[in-house]
């Protein structure tokens, strides 16, 4: 490195750090502003706020009018969230061995085009569409059946009132994180050495060993995958709003509509500025939403570097 | 040969790989069938000019009337964002490869890594905290400001890579024959411009289509095409996100018309980034 010596490179230094640190400002303007709009309501509710499930927007302030537990909105991320995470990853896997082992180089570049163009789809189609189709498509031949057949397990104890339910925006979040988790688990599975795969072919390997020895390779990768899929899913907004069903409701049955974080806060913000400590309810809402989409994100970095050949 | 049973188990793995595998790409293919065959009938039943220079009618109208305030603030705002985030971007991710080794460096590499994952709901939020409230309205400012800070680590993410893979070669070159730091930055900006248009290209894809930070931000005025810069305004995904939860059927159709507007808007830059800038090769 050069040092910033004469005048030109301190010009040079100064006018490239400048912007630079505007980029650490914008972080941190983000964390700042969370944390110092959720104050307020947890000086009046305390940790309640994440522990309690009451949702009572009302002109005389809490504890003794008004109530604005977030445990509900937790909960519907987590559960969509999930449901979204283990549906992604059966596809992403099954993604990337097709493409890297099965498909011909023409089929396979035709998948690579549609997966990019899945990942930058703006999200109020995917919405629009769920809201439309894929929610009334799941709540006919998925949801219903399932509660009728199985109503005992107690995912499936509900019966599914509208297309819009926990279990749709799962779906549908499922096929959104698709594309990005693909990318992460691919670009692993391209770097095992080809040495290694030469070796298990020789050994008289069947494809699906073969495979299932080339996944316990890129462990570390496929926990990535799962890790940035779920912070991607639980900061997703407009799709989610669309097809969660938006009502305060908590439970283990995923067929009822719920909130999500991002749902509730789209929902309810507009509104919040009429009630007192409504607002910083919801900033505290997307403090825990940033804090969970922070780590969760650097755990899935940190854990990538961990793929090494 | 296997035994039975190992062979039995591989089939049935390929099987399902290949199953799942045309499954998951089946929804966009469906989305964008589908999209079309909603969108498109309803922009030729309003009929082309009508729908994309009148404003929405009232819902209780005969006709639904048009789109135009959601496609100009759209365009305004996406084009006003790009003008703040791609100047930021790109001299911060200079600053990244020119001094690798700072300490900022590391520490906006790791935060852009960061802003890229927030929710963009958040970044709504905080410029309805920094904007809004103390102008006291919405603006396509405010929206302009919230997309600029969407684009901004993609531009930043696109054009350091971009910069990164100039051969190191051509720099010493440039400073051997006596060029100052801010002639050797320029010149490499140059030579990298295809990945820098690309990364820019790809933020703008981006911003075109977002709901979430324009919902505390824009103000989605519909009753005006483009009032001004401090003015509120419209965009196609909030209007999009708005009308489908109405109940009525002027502007559900609406939405279902802006919908297709924004899916052909979306595939054409795609393609458009695609076409534009291949491989880049030194």
């Amino acid at each position: 490195m050069r040092l910033a010596r004469t005048r030109h490179d301190i010009i040079v230094f100064y006018s490239l750090a400048l912007p630079a640190s505007l980029i650490v400002l914008l972080l941190l303007a983000l964390l700042l502003s969370q944390l110092g709009l959720s104050i307020p309501v947890f000086l009046v509710q305390g940790v309640s706020t994440y522990t309690t499930t009451t949702w009572r927007p009302m002109y005389e302030p809490p504890p003794h009018g008004a109530w604005y537990g977030l445990l509900p909105a937790i909960w519907g991320t987590i559960t969509s969230t999930i449901i979204a995470v283990i549906l992604a990853l059966l596809a992403t896997i099954s993604l990337v061995v097709f493409m890297e082992e099965l498909a011909p180089s023409r089929v396979r570049a035709a998948f690579s085009t549609i997966i990019d163009l899945m990942a930058g789809l703006p999200t109020v189609i995917y919405g629009l569409w769920g809201l439309a189709f894929l929610g009334p498509l799941l709540q006919d031949y998925v949801m219903n059946p399932l509660h009728s057949h199985l109503p005992f397990i107690p995912l499936f104890s509900c019966k599914p009132l509208s297309g819009a339910t926990v279990f749709t925006a799962g779906v549908l979040l499922a096929i959104m994180i698709t594309p990005f988790m693909v990318v992460v688990v691919q670009e692993s599975y391209r770097s095992i050495p080809v040495t290694y795969k030469e070796a298990a072919w020789s050994l008289g390997m069947t494809r699906y060993e073969y495979v299932k020895l080339n996944l316990s390779m890129i462990t570390p990768a496929i926990i990535s995958a799962i890790l940035l899929g779920f912070g991607r899913a639980s900061s997703e907004t407009a799709a989610v709003t669309l097809v969660v069903g938006n009502a305060v409701n908590i439970g283990f049955c995923v067929f009822a509509p719920a909130y999500t974080i991002s749902s509730l806060i789209a929902n309810q913000f507009t509104e919040a500025q009429d009630f007192p400590y409504m607002l910083n309810a919801l900033f505290a809402g997307g403090l825990i939403l940033l804090v969970i989409g922070l780590i969760v994100n650097t755990l899935g970095i940190l854990m990538l570097r961990r793929v090494r050949f | 040969m296997p035994q039975l049973s190992r062979m039995i188990k591989d089939y049935l793995f390929t099987a399902a790989v290949v199953v799942i595998a045309f499954i998951a790409i089946l929804p966009i293919l469906h989305i964008i069938v589908y999209v079309s065959s909603r969108g498109l009938p309803v922009v030729l039943e309003i009929g082309i000019v009508e729908f994309f220079t009148s404003m929405p009618a009232a819902v209780i109208a005969e006709k639904p009337g048009g789109i135009a305030p959601a496609l100009v603030g759209t365009l305004f705002m996406t084009a006003l964002a790009t003008v703040i985030a791609a100047p930021i971007a790109t001299l911060a991710a200079i600053f990244s490869v020119e001094f690798p080794s700072h300490p900022l460096a590391r520490l906006v590499r790791v935060t852009s890594r960061s802003l890229l994952e927030v929710a963009t709901i958040l970044i709504g939020m905080l410029v309805f905290v920094l904007l809004v409230l103390p102008t006291g309205r919405f603006s396509a400012l405010a929206g302009s400001v919230a997309l600029a800070i969407v684009m901004i680590p993609y531009v930043y993410t696109y054009v350091e890579l971009a910069l990164m893979s100039v051969p190191r070669t051509y720099i010493e070159a440039a400073y051997a024959m006596g060029m100052k730091r801010a002639q050797v930055i320029i010149l490499t900006l140059r030579i990298a411009r295809r990945g820098v248009a690309r990364g820019i290209g790809i933020a703008v894809t981006k911003a075109m289509g977002e709901t979430a930070p324009l919902l505390f931000t824009a103000g989605a005025a519909r009753n005006v095409i483009f009032a001004g810069p401090l003015e509120p305004i419209d965009a196609l995904p909030l209007m999009i996100f708005h009308f489908i939860q109405t109940p009525f059927d002027n502007w559900r159709t609406l939405a279902w018309g802006g919908a297709f507007v924004l899916l052909v808007l979306y595939i054409a830059l795609f393609i458009l980034v695609r076409i534009s800038v291949k491989e880049v090769r030194y």
